[in-house]
């Protein structure tokens, strides 16, 4: 455990050293990356201009929930986005020869290796929108409604990421669709939806199938105190359950694996 | 004749390289259909309570977004991806030597693409009207006049898109790391485009600069004849600016090009 934190902090510093390397670049990509969550806020305030609640939810409690969506969205993106994107190519180009061989999880290293440091003003800015949201609605949220909450939020991440990993597990089978490594950040989009906003099907699929659900609005619903116990219960559920399937295609994968030329 | 010829083997090649990579170009295409959706399904939810929103009502605002997304499929090129990593991959001196201009090049690509892109937009337009309903044609404000000037917005669109977007890629010359200045860009087009929430439900001041920006002519002035929200004096004023846009842009990535090509040094070429 010890051997892979300080292998993280490793990946850290040598990420934030390359960012640091193309400084416009990175100050670029960060600024169009807290543009891109200001959107999301605006586009909020626009609506709840015209309507008093969307599916339930006031504006407040609506800025809440895209609080716990940019903070979701940018841990995520931090640890994960550009991993996810390489994977294909360690495997289709034979990369993947020089980390099996490395002392430590060849998953961890394909996941966490490369670090997205521009989406850390996203993070920030989840943060500070979760704060001035709590203070609109006047609740301070008790130390176990914030334990829970961050449980929660875990509970979405490691959701999220089996179910990104296990997007692009395909590549040992096929050297087709190389971009679809992009396809899941996309998707998650949907999470600055409360799922009471959806319908039908489509509202059972978000919360059993691709749980989207689990991944915004149980975290904001334990803040607002309004999260159930079997809410709780399936979301860590889920998360088991995905997490050991990414870790077993990985190893089928694997299996699947011939090394590339030479 | 013999260009013509030349432009026809162009585009079947182009055309049997999209087809290659149909799956990935499957994907880029959610990426122009998802965030619409998520607006379209947070719109539904809030007219639940309401019939009017900022002077939309529900199937207008639904037509508005349908609108949007084929309007983005279709008439917005990429071309700054290709062109940028010519350039830094020192590819760029191919239309230096070959006898095509660089844009004809680029232009028949994307046409090639774009008719792919037609066959993916097609099945969502289908489902969209499944799901929207039949209302989503009451919205639909064209009459003999405006659907002339309606096409020609759109023909307009599709050339200051591809302009901008050229000019875009061409700031490799000056920039290694073009990612940055894309993104940035892309988050101005959609700031400024409407693609977020229609450009008259903005608050005023914003409003304001979008309308003295090009990307307004991209997608909501069209939407805008084709709802029928401008008269025909606005209707010829808006074109007007539009063709100004086209060819001020044109102009900007023929000045580009050419203090470019001058910089150029063909690395690793």
């Amino acid at each position: 455990m010890n051997r892979y934190l300080r292998v993280y902090t490793a990946f850290l510093r040598n990420c934030l050293a390359k960012e640091l390397e193309y400084r416009t670049s990175f100050i670029l990509r960060a600024v169009g990356n807290l543009a891109h969550g200001a959107v999301s806020l605006l586009f909020l305030s626009l609506v709840f201009r015209h309507v008093q609640a969307i599916a339930g939810w006031t504006i407040n409690q609506g800025i809440l929930l895209m609080g716990t969506f940019l903070l979701f969205q940018g841990i995520l993106g931090f640890i994960f986005s550009e991993n996810m994107e390489r994977i294909s190519s360690y495997v289709n180009r034979g990369e993947l020869d020089f980390i099996l061989t490395k002392p430590i999880s060849s998953q961890f290293y394909v996941s966490t290796r490369l670090i997205s440091w521009d989406n850390l003003p996203r993070i920030l800015l989840g943060v500070a929108v979760i704060l001035y949201a709590l203070r609109q609605l006047g609740s301070v949220p008790t130390p176990a409604q914030v334990a829970l909450y961050l449980i929660l939020l875990i509970t979405g991440l490691v959701i999220g990421y089996s179910l990104w990993f296990l997007s692009i597990i395909y590549v040992f089978w096929t050297e087709r669709l190389r971009n679809a490594g992009f396809i899941f950040h996309s998707f998650t989009e949907l999470g600055r939806i409360p799922i009471q906003a959806f319908k039908g099907i489509s509202r059972y699929l978000l919360t059993f199938v691709l749980p989207i659900a689990f991944m915004t609005t149980t975290p904001t619903e334990s803040l607002l105190g309004i999260v159930t116990l079997s809410g709780t219960g399936t979301g860590l559920f889920l998360a088991t359950i995905l997490f050991l399937c990414a870790n077993r295609m990985w190893r089928v994968g694997l299996r699947a694996y011939s090394s590339a030329s030479s | 004749m013999r260009r013509l010829r030349l432009y026809w083997r162009l585009m079947t090649l182009f055309y049997q390289e999209a087809f290659q990579y149909r799956g990935e170009s499957f994907i880029w295409f959610l990426f122009d259909v998802l965030p619409p959706l998520v607006m379209v399904i947070l719109w539904r939810a809030a007219y639940e309570d309401v019939s009017q929103i900022g002077g939309y009502t529900s199937p207008q605002m639904m037509l508005y977004y349908v609108g949007l997304t084929t309007f983005q499929a279709l008439l917005t090129s990429h071309p700054e991806w290709d062109i940028s990593y010519e350039i830094r991959m020192g590819e760029f001196s191919k239309h230096l030597l070959r006898p095509l201009r660089f844009n004809t090049f680029h232009i028949i690509g994307e046409l090639a693409w774009k008719g792919l892109r037609f066959l993916f937009i097609t099945p969502v337009l289908i489902a969209a009207i499944l799901w929207m309903g039949t209302g989503l044609f009451s919205a639909v404000a064209l009459r003999a006049g405006t659907l002339l000037y309606f096409l020609l917005s759109l023909v307009m669109s599709y050339i200051l898109a591809y302009f901008l977007k050229a000019s875009l890629g061409l700031t490799a010359f000056w920039v290694i790391e073009s990612y940055g200045v894309i993104i940035l860009f892309e988050f101005l087009r959609t700031f400024f485009a409407g693609v977020i929430i229609p450009l008259d439900m903005m608050p005023s001041p914003i409003k304001a600069v979008g309308d003295r920006l090009p990307f307004a002519y991209l997608y909501f002035f069209p939407l805008s004849i084709l709802q029928g929200k401008i008269g025909d004096e606005a209707i010829l004023h808006g074109l007007l600016i539009q063709g100004g846009w086209c060819l001020a842009s044109y102009l900007l990535m023929k000045t580009m090009y050419h203090l470019g090509v001058r910089k150029y040094s063909a690395v690793g070429g």
